[in-house]
This record gives structure tokens, C-alpha cells and sequence, in this order.
């Protein structure tokens, strides 16, 4: 045996090691060279004849080779067990199985408008305020200079209750109520449900949503209600509306408009978000959608409200939100909002 | 309003843009134009008037808008002047007593003699029917046909059919209406009159409801040749209100709501006077009788031009502003330095203060051009509203809890009152409901949710909520509810999801409670079985539990577990910060009593009755892993309670906690009803 090349044996038996097809092939290898009474054990037998310098030196190779061995034996033999329990299924997982919903609930699209306008708003410096349902005649008209006995109070379709009480026509009497115990400078948005006299179908409600905006300030202009509501649609259309340049105007266009508690009044006019203003069956081929009413406060409001309308000068505003909604999620029944249907919240 | 391109044109010598160039022009610059559509060879605008411009309810007025948009001139011709002289004069046919001057501050009175009564010619005929009036006769279109052009209504008396007094002259007198008095109108209805109606009577009595309709009376038929012509002023409000009482509107009173200006009586008289005489002959008679009371001296406002430049944040050139208001029929002269003094002309009633004034000169100049610029303010951060932010958290939670947020309708019917047993006296109700379903203001949000488990049946584990108000005659504080509902739910869940949500919001003192006694407040929305109160500290803000199994029958659906909320007064006890809790050293250890007790017992009490004895408070925590076991016979159940304990000093020995659970035991055995099973 000492003519034995160790390093031959070395490589007949890692190349038959890596070469077993089987767990039991493999034991067998296994047995051939490592086991006592295998090729390497020959191996140490014969090392008694060797003097005890060469017995040392051989010994120390073999070891050598032995753990080497044994390496590679455990990794096909590792290699092998996997396998085997792959091919028996054992480990198998279907990974394309659908996965399992968390059982939370949608929040409704109104809430995430209501979310979105006040965040745009608040960053500019507005503050969310809230109004009563029930109004007064007072609050509801007489302090917002609705003329008494005249048809543009007939314009509002309000709802009314007995005791000289109503269902706000629109968010605007929130304006009195803040302005009655805030002094400016001032930049409110109120958002809130309103009611009017108006008979459900796909684009009528009688309670609906309205997101009043105010802002009272030194010397605040017509150009400065155009910088703030085409920044505010620039961002909530994102890039869907013309979004050149911050508060360059070019979303918005104002047409002159009668509200008595504004002077001068605009009806405020959105760039088509579905086409960008070259005319689609969204804007009736104008070009332009209505969103809201405008204006800058009439002095009278803010005398009613117990601010100085010589000092004091603001922009006021009334989106209706259900129509952005609408507009924004491409929604063309507002009926869907109210109800509760399921299948719709799930998109939301 | 329907105007006619063709007679817009008419009014001016140099073309007018093409129609739809000039209904853009009109949009941007003045009023919404609702349509236009092609009538022969003439193009109609639909313009939409503003309910403060019944100048602009006729052509006149739109062809002054026009010429001021584009910097044209109108001519509007003077109706051909009757000479006097060696004629007649209408006050010698006709005179005018006005009793109350409030209701009429001016009625003039223009006679035409000796016309025939016939078809209105083609021209005349053609125009009426374009802008929507029926063409009836020479003389009836011929009024009609004058308000179109002037905005001034106008009438037409049979003059042989007015009652003759012992004067000459016949007596037009304008009062309001006697007790019990009806009139017939031109379309043969009666109407019973009220005291503080405006009537055009003669002596024997109604001719006419003013401002409103004709009657039957004086009506001009093929025979009239004698007509008496009718341009007045009535007060705006008695209009509104006689047209209100008795349901009759027509396009004179449409004008005469808007408040007509009492000075164009005349001119509009004589107008259609011409075109009496024009399409049937005959002759004008000289002057009219013409009453005019306290004619408005001209309004004068101060225009301050840096003031207006801030309210438009445009610059603004003095000949510009002075060329606009020229051209709508203001005018100006300089008042002192920056300062203009404005005459208003009387029929612009809606400008009264300089920023009406501010507001002709900016959209004639035009809203386009006036450049964006942001305001230079404070950058303070808005106030807090805290309010917003915790129902918002709410909506977050109960989300996360599974449930889908709904917006619902405010308004109930009286057949849902009845379906959840509602009495009415109790509710707010709208005086003028669109439709009966509408009738009510909610009273408990659940209503209209509960409508939606009718609709969602496809949805075996629906969960919705809202929050927002509901209203009561005594509560006009308008609270803001949070309600819920869950198919295939049991309390225990929607309990654990009320406590979530308690604890995402931070109040402590959240706690569901067994009713007392009978007496307890608590909704009769739930099944007297299941239900239970909620409390935020001593307040009981709402209740929860089983829908009431008749009130699902009405609905049609199972009854689903559902729970309504006072969120304001939840709210009140939200707090505002987190403190934060040192965590424990000590390691924890968990014990299991397993508990025999009467199936009508209250887990809760047992809980109670170890914690009474936990002397050294080892209970950090406990649970009730399963679901109660109830023995056959259904008498007697088993819990098993699963006890966490742990000290805030040490590590408890085996020893501690031996003693712990002799305490508990022999605590919860104190009650000869309850048995630990070894
Ligand atoms: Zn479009």
C-alpha cells in the first residue's frame, strides 16, 4: 500500500462521490472509501510498516484527505436528501394560491376628498372649520345680503322647517359663524354637508356636499383668488390640469356671476381634467367644467360677520365636492355615493 | 332668456361677431349662455339672465352688454313723437288713480284710436314665436313684442269695455283687492283674491291682477278698436308674493320680481303704441296719463381707482374704466384725486357701492387678464381643529376593524319611522319636502345604514359605518353619531371592535356595561337579549347589540349585530397625548381557572370576584380564550379564564403564585353558585 497515491484516491473518490445518483449509491461509495475496512482505512493499516517519521507525514495527509472527503460526502449527501423529499412533495408549496384579504374596511371616497382638500388648503395656510346643518334665516341669508322677498333667495331650493329654521342651501353661513369670533386675517375652509329642494337622478341630490373657502386680509385681490384656487386644482387634478406653473392661472377661467354675498361674483371654470380644454363629451365640448362659485366678500357679509370692511378685504368660495369626486374618479351617477353599495366602496 | 341674433343686430350699424363667437364673448364677459340653435335665417342665444339684471331681460339691454363687450355703439331709435297738435289727447280718454304708491310707485297710460285688430304681420309674428310667445294679435303681440325689446311688460285694455265713471275720461284704478273679490283671467280662471293683492280695477271693478295677468273683462278681441296701453311699476314683493299664492307665473311678473325701473314706463308705452298703429292703423293719441311717484333721484358712487386696483390686483387706466361704464350707461367725473364720482343709471338697480362699480369695470376688462399672483401673508400654520382630526382617526379605526365607511341619506320617510317603531312628534320635518320619502330629518343614523343590508345581500360578512349628524326637536345641538352594523358578526366581536377603536383613540374610560334594570337607557333598536350600553366614564353615550328581530322582518334581512354612538361626547374624553407607560421588568406567568356556574351568570362578576381578592394586584391581564360551554340542559355553564399575572418588583415564585390562585378560588367559591372545576 504505500505505493498508494493518495491523491488519486482522493480523486476517484470525490469524482464517484458527486457522481451518485442515489442515497443508497452514495452509502455505498460512502462505505468503500471512508469506513474502517474502506480504502482509506487500508490506508492507515499499512501505515505500521512506515518508519515513524513516515508514518507521521502519511498519517497527517491521509487525515487530510479523509476530512475532505467526508465534506463532500455530507454535501451530496444533503444534496440527495433535498431531492428526494422534492420529488416525494413533502415540500412543495403552491405558491400561486390567491392570497388572503385582511379584513379591513374602505374608507368612502368623500372622506379621501375631504382628506385631500384639506391637506392642499392647510398647507396654504387654511384652517378646517366646521358649520351647522340647521341654520337660521339670519345665517342662512340675511347676514350673507340675500335680499329678502327676491328671487335669488328662490335660487338656493332650500329646505325649510318650522320656526324659521332651514337645511343650509350651501356652506356660506360658516363664513358668518367663524367670522363672529374670529377677527382677521383669517383662511378657512369649511367643509360640510348642505341640503336643497332638488329631486334625485344621476346628477341631482338633496343632500350633497359643499367645501366652503374663505380668506379675509390687507388688501387680498381677485389676482390672489386666481394664484390660490388654480394652485388648489393644479394640485388635486395633479397633472391632469394644465400644471405649468404654480398659480400661473392657466387651469381656471372666471366668468362674471351674481351671489349676493360676494361683489364682484364669479362662476369658476376647471380645464376639462378629460381632455385639457380641446373639447370632450365630459365638458359638452367646451373645453371647461363648472366647479364652483366665487367671489370677493361683499362688505355688507363682513360688517354682518362684526369686521371692519374699511380695514379688511377676502376672496370666498363654494366647491361642490360630490362634482369633484365625480370629475376625479370618472363617476357619472353621484346616486353612487349615497347608499352604501359595497361593490363601490370596494374601489375606494 | 331667448334672444334673437337678428334683432341684437339690428341695433347696430357695424357687424356683430358670428353668433357662436359672440355667445362666448357674452359668456366671458357677462352671462351664461345655455345654447344657441339655428331658426330659419336667424341663429337664437339662449342667455341666462342673473337673477340682479332684469335690465338684460330684453334686447335692448343684451344689445347695450354687447356693445359694451365689444366697444360698439348701439342705436336704440326714439319711438316716432305723436304731434299734439290738433289731436286728441289720452288723458282726455283715460285717467289713472293709483290708491296705494307703495305697491305702484308709476302707471302711464297711452291710448291708440280707431286700430283694427288683426294678425301681427309675418316680421312681427316670426320674432314673438323665435323667442318663444305665441303670436296671438297685432295688438296683444305688440305688447308682447315691446317687452321683449325694452324689458318693460306692458298690457292692453279693450278701452269699450272699461266701465264709465261720470267723468269723460274712463278711470284706471290701481288698489289692492276687497275682501271675497275674484277675478277671471284671460285664460278664463278664477282666482279668489287677498287683501294685499295689487289689482288694475275700473269702477265696477278687476281688470287685471297687475304685473301678473290680464282678465277676461277688458280683454282685446276682433272688435276693439280703442286700446288703452298699460307700462307700469309694481312693487317687486307684492308680485312675488301674489305669484306665490296663487301659482300663477307668467313673463311680466317673471320681470316684475327683478324690479322693473320705474323710468322706462314711457318709452316703452310709446314703443308699442307705434307698433299698434304701425300693424293696425290708426291713431296714437297725444301725450299719456302718467302717474309718477317720487321718481329715484339718480344713485352717485364714489369710485376710489387705487381701491379698485387692490380688489382686482390689476392695474386699471382711468380712460379704460371711464370707457366701460360709458358704454353700459354710467356716468363719471372726476371727484377729487384717484376719485371718480359715478351716476348710475337708474335702471341698474344692483349697483349701489363701489365694488358693484369695481365689478363692471373688471369683467368688461376681462378676468383673463388679470394676472395670478399669490397673497403676501403670514406663513402661520392653521389652527388645529381637532374635531376634523379625531373623527377622521375614527373613520381610520373602525376601517381597520373591517368596517366600510357610508354616507347616507339626512332625510327619512314616515314609513321607516314605522319600520323602526320612530314616533314622529319627536322628529324634525321639512315643511317642503320634495317627495314623502323625504319628509323627516334621521333621528339615529342606523335607519338609513340598515337600508344598505337590504341592497348589499350578496355580502355574507357586510360591515358598514357612518358618522355624521342626526336631529331631534330636542336636539338642536345637531350631535354627530357613529353607527355601525355587521352580518354574521357576534357581540364579541363587534364589542372587541368598539374597544379597538377606543383604544386607536385614546380614551381609557371606554367600557360596555349590561343594562342595570329595564328602566336603562338603551335604544328599542335591539333585541331585549342582546344589547348593552356603552359608556365613556359615567356618560352613556350609545348602545349596542342584536338588531330588534321585528324591526329586521320589516327590513327583510337577518338581524345583524349594529351599535350607535355619541361621537361628540366619545370625543370629549379622547386624550390628547400619549403618556407613555414604563414597560415591565419582571417576566409574566398566566394561570387557567376553569369555572361551573349558572347560564345566566356574568362572566364579568367572576372576573370581579378575583380581582376583589387580589390583595398583592398580581392580574395584569386576563382572557376568556373559548367560547362559554353549556352543560346539557342548557342550565349551567363552564368558562375558563385565562389569568395573566405579573409584579412590578420580582420575579414570582411558584410559591406567590400557588397563593395567588388559592385566593382566586377561594374568592370566586365565596358564591355558592360558582364551582372550580380542579
Ligand atoms: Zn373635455
Amino acid at each position: 500500500m504505500q505505493d498508494l497515491d493518495l491523491e488519486k484516491i482522493k480523486v476517484e473518490a470525490k469524482g464517484e462521490i458527486e457522481n451518485a445518483g442515489d442515497l443508497a449509491g452514495l452509502v455505498l461509495i460512502g462505505k468503500k472509501y471512508l469506513d474502517k475496512d474502506g480504502v482509506l482505512g487500508e490506508f492507515f493499516k499499512s501505515l505500521g510498516k512506515l518508519s515513524k517519521e513516515e508514518r507521521a507525514e502519511a498519517g497527517v495527509k491521509a487525515n487530510e484527505i479523509k476530512q475532505y472527503l467526508a465534506a463532500v460526502f455530507e454535501a451530496k449527501s444533503g444534496e440527495l436528501e433535498a431531492k428526494n423529499i422534492e420529488q416525494s412533495g413533502q415540500n412543495f408549496f403552491d405558491t400561486t394560491l390567491p392570497g388572503v384579504a385582511p379584513a379591513v374596511g374602505h374608507l368612502h371616497p368623500f372622506t379621501l376628498i375631504e382628506r385631500e382638500i384639506g391637506e392642499i388648503f392647510s398647507g396654504m395656510g387654511f384652517e378646517i372649520a366646521e358649520s351647522r346643518e340647521i341654520e337660521t334665516e339670519w345665517y342662512n341669508f340675511d347676514a350673507l345680503n340675500v335680499p329678502k322677498d327676491h328671487p335669488a333667495r328662490d335660487e338656493f331650493d332650500t329646505l325649510f322647517m318650522e320656526g324659521g329654521l332651514c337645511l343650509r342651501p350651501h356652506t356660506s353661513p360658516g363664513q358668518v359663524r367663524y367670522m363672529e369670533n374670529h377677527q382677521p386675517p383669517l383662511r378657512i375652509i369649511v367643509p360640510g354637508r348642505c341640503f336643497r329642494r332638488d329631486a334625485v337622478d344621476a346628477s341631482h341630490m338633496p343632500n350633497f356636499y359643499q367645501v366652503e373657502g374663505l380668506m379675509v386680509d390687507k388688501g387680498i385681490s381677485v389676482a390672489n383668488f386666481k394664484a390660490v384656487i388654480d394652485e388648489f386644482f393644479r394640485r388635486f387634478f395633479g397633472g391632469a390640469a394644465d400644471s405649468k406653473k404654480a398659480g400661473g392661472g392657466g387651469n381656471i377661467r372666471l366668468r362674471p356671476s351674481f351671489f349676493p354675498f360676494t361683489e364682484p361674483s364669479f362662476e369658476v371654470d376647471l380645464r376639462c381634467v378629460n381632455c385639457s380644454g380641446s373639447g370632450c363629451s365630459a365638458c359638452k365640448g367646451t373645453g371647461w367644467m363648472e366647479v364652483m362659485g366665487a367671489g370677493m366678500v361683499h362688505p355688507a357679509v363682513l360688517k354682518n360677520s362684526g369686521v371692519d370692511p374699511s380695514r379688511w378685504q377676502g376672496f370666498a368660495f363654494g366647491i361642490g365636492m360630490d362634482r369633484l369626486a365625480m370629475i376625479k374618479h370618472k363617476i357619472n351617477d353621484i346616486r353612487l355615493f349615497y347608499g352604501g353599495n359595497q361593490r363601490f366602496l370596494n374601489q375606494f | 332668456m331667448l334672444f334673437s341674433f337678428e334683432w341684437l343686430q339690428s341695433f347696430f350699424n357695424k357687424k356683430l361677431p358670428e353668433s357662436h363667437q359672440l355667445a362666448r364673448l357674452v359668456l366671458s364677459r357677462g352671462f351664461e349662455v345655455e345654447g344657441i340653435k339655428k331658426t330659419g335665417k336667424d341663429w337664437l342665444l339662449d342667455i341666462s339672465i342673473l337673477s340682479n339684471r332684469p335690465d338684460c331681460l330684453s334686447h335692448i339691454g343684451m344689445a347695450r352688454e354687447i356693445g359694451a363687450i365689444l366697444g360698439l355703439k348701439p342705436n336704440f331709435a326714439k319711438p316716432k313723437a305723436v304731434k299734439s297738435k290738433n289731436q286728441i289727447a289720452a288723458r282726455s280718454l283715460i285717467a289713472v288713480e293709483i290708491q296705494d304708491q307703495k305697491i305702484c310707485p308709476r302707471y302711464t297710460a297711452m291710448a291708440v284710436a280707431q286700430t283694427k285688430v288683426k294678425p301681427s304681420p309675418g316680421w312681427m309674428a316670426r320674432r314673438l314665436e323665435a323667442c318663444g310667445l305665441r303670436a296671438i294679435n297685432n295688438v296683444v303681440d305688440a305688447t308682447n313684442y315691446a317687452m321683449l325689446e325694452t324689458g318693460q311688460p306692458l298690457h292692453a285694455f279693450d278701452w269699450d269695455k272699461l266701465a264709465q265713471g261720470r267723468a269723460k275720461a274712463k278711470k284706471i284704478i290701481v288698489r289692492t283687492a276687497e275682501k271675497g273679490e275674484s277675478i277671471k283671467t284671460l285664460d278664463g280662471k278664477i282666482f279668489d283674491l287677498q287683501p294685499w293683492m295689487a289689482l288694475i280695477a275700473d269702477e265696477s271693478g278687476p281688470l287685471a291682477l297687475a304685473g301678473i295677468k290680464g282678465g277676461k273683462r277688458a280683454e282685446i278681441d276682433a272688435d276693439s278698436s280703442t286700446i288703452i296701453l298699460e307700462s307700469a311699476s309694481f312693487d317687486a314683493r307684492t308680485i312675488r308674493h301674489t305669484v306665490r299664492h296663487l301659482g300663477l307665473s307668467t313673463d311680466a311678473s317673471y320681470r316684475f320680481e327683478r324690479n322693473i325701473d320705474a323710468s322706462g314706463t314711457l318709452y316703452a308705452a310709446q314703443r308699442a303704441a307705434e307698433l299698434i298703429a304701425l300693424t293696425g292703423g290708426g291713431r296714437v293719441l297725444a301725450g299719456a296719463a302718467d302717474k309718477y311717484f317720487n321718481p329715484a333721484k339718480p344713485k352717485k358712487v364714489i369710485l376710489n381707482l387705487p381701491v379698485a386696483e387692490t380688489l382686482l390686483g390689476a392695474p386699471i387706466q382711468t380712460a379704460a374704466a371711464k370707457k366701460y361704464l360709458e358704454a353700459l350707461g354710467f356716468s363719471s367725473r372726476k371727484a377729487g384725486r384717484d376719485e371718480l364720482e359715478i351716476t348710475v343709471p337708474p335702471r341698474r338697480a344692483d349697483v349701489a357701492i363701489a365694488q358693484d362699480i369695481v365689478e363692471e369695470i373688471g369683467r368688461i376688462f376681462g378676468y383673463e387678464k388679470i394676472k395670478p399672483e399669490f397673497p403676501c401673508v403670514e406663513i402661520l400654520p392653521p389652527g388645529k381643529n381637532y374635531f376634523w382630526q379625531q373623527k377622521n382617526a375614527a373613520r381610520d379605526a373602525i376601517a381597520a376593524a373591517g368596517y366600510s365607511e357610508t354616507r347616507n341619506y339626512s332625510f327619512i320617510s314616515a314609513k321607516d319611522c314605522q319600520n323602526f317603531n320612530v314616533e314622529t312628534a319627536r322628529l324634525l320635518e321639512i315643511t317642503n319636502p320634495i317627495n314623502a320619502d323625504l319628509r323627516f330629518l334621521r333621528p339615529a343614523l342606523l335607519i338609513n345604514l340598515l337600508k344598505n343590508f337590504c341592497a348589499n345581500r350578496e355580502f355574507e360578512n357586510l360591515r358598514q359605518f357612518e358618522i355624521g349628524k342626526i336631529f331631534a326637536k330636542d336636539r338642536r345641538d345637531e350631535p354627530t353619531m357613529l353607527a355601525g352594523a355587521a352580518r354574521n358578526s357576534s357581540f364579541r366581536e363587534v364589542k372587541g371592535a368598539l374597544e379597538f377603536l377606543a383604544s386607536r383613540l385614546r380614551v381609557s374610560n371606554f367600557a360596555i356595561v349590561p343594562l342595570e334594570s329595564e328602566k336603562d337607557p338603551c335604544d328599542d333598536f335591539f333585541d331585549s337579549s342582546c344589547r348593552a350600553r356603552i359608556l365613556a366614564g359615567k356618560t352613556h353615550i350609545g348602545a349596542l347589540g342584536r338588531l330588534h328581530g321585528r324591526i329586521a322582518l320589516n327590513l327583510g334581512i337577518e338581524p345583524p349585530m349594529v351599535f350607535e354612538m355619541d361621537f361628540g361626547l366619545l370625543a370629549k374624553n379622547i386624550a390628547e397625548k400619549i403618556i407613555y407607560q414604563p414597560l415591565p421588568e419582571h417576566p409574566k406567568s398566566v394561570r387557567d381557572i376553569s369555572v361551573d356556574m349558572p347560564a345566566r351568570t356574568f362572566s364579568g362578576d367572576v372576573v370581579e370576584a378575583a380581582r376583589a381578592a387580589d390583595d398583592s394586584r398580581l392580574i395584569e391581564s386576563f382572557e376568556i380564550p373559548g367560547e362559554p360551554y353549556y352543560y346539557p340542559g342548557n342550565k349551567n355553564k363552564n368558562i375558563l379564564f385565562r389569568f395573566h399575572l405579573r409584579s412590578d418588583e420580582k420575579t414570582l415564585s411558584g410559591q406567590e403564585i400557588e397563593n395567588w390562585q388559592k385566593n382566586a378560588i377561594a374568592a370566586i367559591e365565596r358564591n355558592p353558585e360558582w364551582r372550580v372545576k380542579k
